[in-house]
C-alpha cells in the first residue's frame, strides 16, 4: 500500500525531523558549539542526546497512552493548560514557525547567492523554491514522508564519503586533550545543538497525521543514536581539520573544510555535492515548516482543511523571504545570537516540558513513559 | 511592478481556493482563509512595495533591544 489516508507513521515523523535539522545542522553547529564548548564542542550533541531523549520521552508519555491521548501537540496544550492556554501556544508556535520558515527560505537563497552566484536577484532563487513548495503542501504529507526516506539515504551515502575522505586531514591535537573541567564546555556547547533538536516538539502538531503514536521510544532510540553519530562526526571532522579557533570565525566552517577534500591529486570540488544536497535539506525544512504552519493555523481558526492554507502561507513565505532580514550577514548574527537561541529552547523543550509536567500533575497522562505496545515488532 | 504581480499571483491563487472549498464542502474554512490571506496580501505587498529598506529581523532586535542589526 503506497499511500493511505493523509497518515504518516512515527518513523517518517522522525525521518522528516533528521531531514530538516541538517540544514541548520551544517551551518551553525561546527562554528556554535567551538564558540560555546571551545575544544569540548565536538561532544555538544553527546550531551544534547540526553536532553532530546527526556523530550521524546515526554512526548511519547503524552501522545503514546492509548485512549485518552491528544490528537496533537494542540490538544496536549489543551489538556494542560485549558483552552486560553492552547491558543496563546497556538499563536505563539504560528507565529515562531512562520519566522523560522521565512529565516530557511531567506538563507537557501543567500547560501546560493554566495557560493555560486553572487550578484543575482534574490527573487530568482526565492520564487522557483516557494512554487515547489506550494505544489508539494497542497499535496498529501505521505509524499513529502517517502520524499524524505529516500533522500536520508542519499544524505547517508554522502555524508559517510565525506567522512570517509576527512579522515587523513583530522589532527588529534585539535580536538583533545579534554580535563574534567570541559564537562562544563560541553554542556554549554549542548545549548545550540539542543535549539535545534527541539524541531521534534513541533513535528507534533502533525499529530492527527501520525498512525502509530504507541511506538514513539521504539523508533526515539534509533533516531538518537542517528542524529547524534552523525553531528558528533560533523564536529569531530571540522573541528578536527581546522581547530576549534579558526572554526568559531568561518561563517560556513563545514563547506569551507569540505573544500579542503582532495583525493589523489585529482578529485577534488567535493563541494559541489555538498550544496546540492543541502538545498534539498533547505526543500525539506522549508517544506515541513510549511506544513506544520497550516496544520497550527488549521487547529488555531477550528478550520476543517489543512490545504485550505496553502496559499496564504505560501504569500508570507515569499513576503517574509524578502523582508526578513537586509542581508545575510544580519541573518547570521540572528541565528547565533543568545536570546534566539534561548527563545528556540524555551519553543522547543521547555514549553513542552513544562505542558508534560503540568498534566501530569493534573492526571491527564501518566508521569512515567509507557511501556511500547509491541516492542517486537 | 512587483507589487502589482505579487497582487495578482495572490487574486489567482484566492479565486481558485475559494471556488475549491465552496465546491468541496469546507465552507467553514472560508473566514479563516480569507483573514490569513488578507493579512499574508497586506504584509506582502507593504513589505514589498518597501524593497530592501525592511528587515524583520531588524524590528525584532530593535523591538527587544537584543542587538545583532548590522
Amino acid at each position: 500500500m503506497i499511500l493511505n489516508n493523509d497518515k504518516i507513521s512515527v518513523r517518517q515523523i522522525f525521518i522528516m525531523f533528521i531531514m530538516s535539522t541538517f540544514s541548520p545542522a551544517i551551518r551553525l553547529f561546527p562554528a556554535l558549539c567551538a564558540s560555546y564548548g571551545g575544544i569540548a564542542g565536538w561532544l555538544g550533541p553527546v550531551v544534547a542526546a540526553a536532553g532530546l531523549q527526556l523530550l521524546i520521552a515526554a512526548l511519547s508519555s503524552m501522545f503514546g497512552h492509548g485512549a485518552g491521548a491528544p490528537a496533537d501537540l494542540g490538544d496536549a496544550f489543551e489538556m494542560a493548560f485549558g483552552r486560553a492556554g492552547r491558543q496563546i501556544a497556538l499563536v505563539l508556535y504560528l507565529a515562531w514557525t512562520l519566522l523560522l520558515c521565512s529565516v530557511y527560505v531567506r538563507y537557501y537563497a543567500e547560501r546560493l547567492m554566495s557560493t555560486i552566484f553572487p550578484n543575482a536577484d534574490i527573487r530568482f532563487f526565492l520564487i522557483p523554491m516557494l512554487i515547489l513548495v506550494g505544489i508539494a503542501a497542497r499535496g498529501r504529507i505521505e509524499a513529502f514522508a517517502r520524499f524524505s526516506e529516500i533522500t536520508i539515504l542519499l544524505f547517508t551515502a554522502v555524508f559517510a564519503l565525506l567522512f570517509l575522505f576527512f579522515i587523513p586531514s583530522v589532527k588529534i591535537g585539535n580536538l583533545l586533550p579534554l580535563t574534567p573541567g570541559d564537562a562544563v564546555s560541553a554542556a554549554r556547547s549542548a545549548i545550540p545543538v539542543m535549539s535545534i533538536w527541539g524541531y521534534i516538539t513541533l513535528f507534533f502538531f502533525l499529530g492527527g497525521h501520525i498512525k502509530n503514536r504507541d511506538k514513539i521510544k521504539k523508533y526515539a532510540r534509533s533516531a538518537i543514536t542517528y542524529i547524534t553519530a552523525v553531528t558528533a562526526l560533523m564536529l569531530i571532522f571540522v573541528t578536527g581539520s581546522l581547530g576549534y579557533r579558526t572554526v568559531t570565525r568561518m561563517p560556513a566552517p563545514f563547506f569551507s573544510a569540505t573544500k579542503l577534500i582532495q583525493i589523489v591529486r585529482s578529485v577534488d570540488r567535493m563541494e559541489a555535492i555538498l550544496l546540492s544536497l543541502w538545498v534539498v535539506s533547505d526543500f525539506v525544512t522549508i517544506l515541513a515548516f510549511t506544513f506544520i504552519a497550516m496544520n497550527i493555523a488549521k487547529k488555531l481558526f477550528g478550520a476543517a482543511e489543512v490545504r485550505s492554507f496553502a496559499s496564504p502561507m505560501l504569500l508570507l513565505g515569499y513576503a517574509g523571504g524578502l523582508a526578513v532580514a537586509s542581508n545575510g550577514l544580519e541573518l547570521e548574527r540572528f541565528s547565533s545570537n543568545a536570546a534566539v537561541i534561548a527563545v528556540s529552547v524555551f519553543a522547543g523543550t521547555v514549553l513542552p516540558l513544562a505542558a508534560y509536567l503540568t498534566g501530569a500533575v493534573r492526571g491527564r497522562w501518566p508521569l512515567k513513559t509507557p511501556p511500547d505496545a509491541h516492542p517486537g515488532r | 511592478m512587483e507589487v502589482t504581480v505579487f497582487l495578482a499571483v495572490a487574486l489567482a491563487l484566492c479565486v481558485n481556493d475559494v471556488r475549491r472549498m465552496r465546491g468541496g464542502g469546507a465552507r467553514r474554512d472560508l473566514a479563516p482563509y480569507l483573514a490569513l490571506t488578507a493579512v499574508a496580501v497586506c504584509a506582502g505587498a507593504a513589505l514589498i512595495a518597501r524593497g530592501g529598506s525592511v528587515s524583520v529581523i531588524g524590528l525584532i532586535n530593535d523591538a527587544f533591544n537584543i542587538g545583532g542589526r548590522t
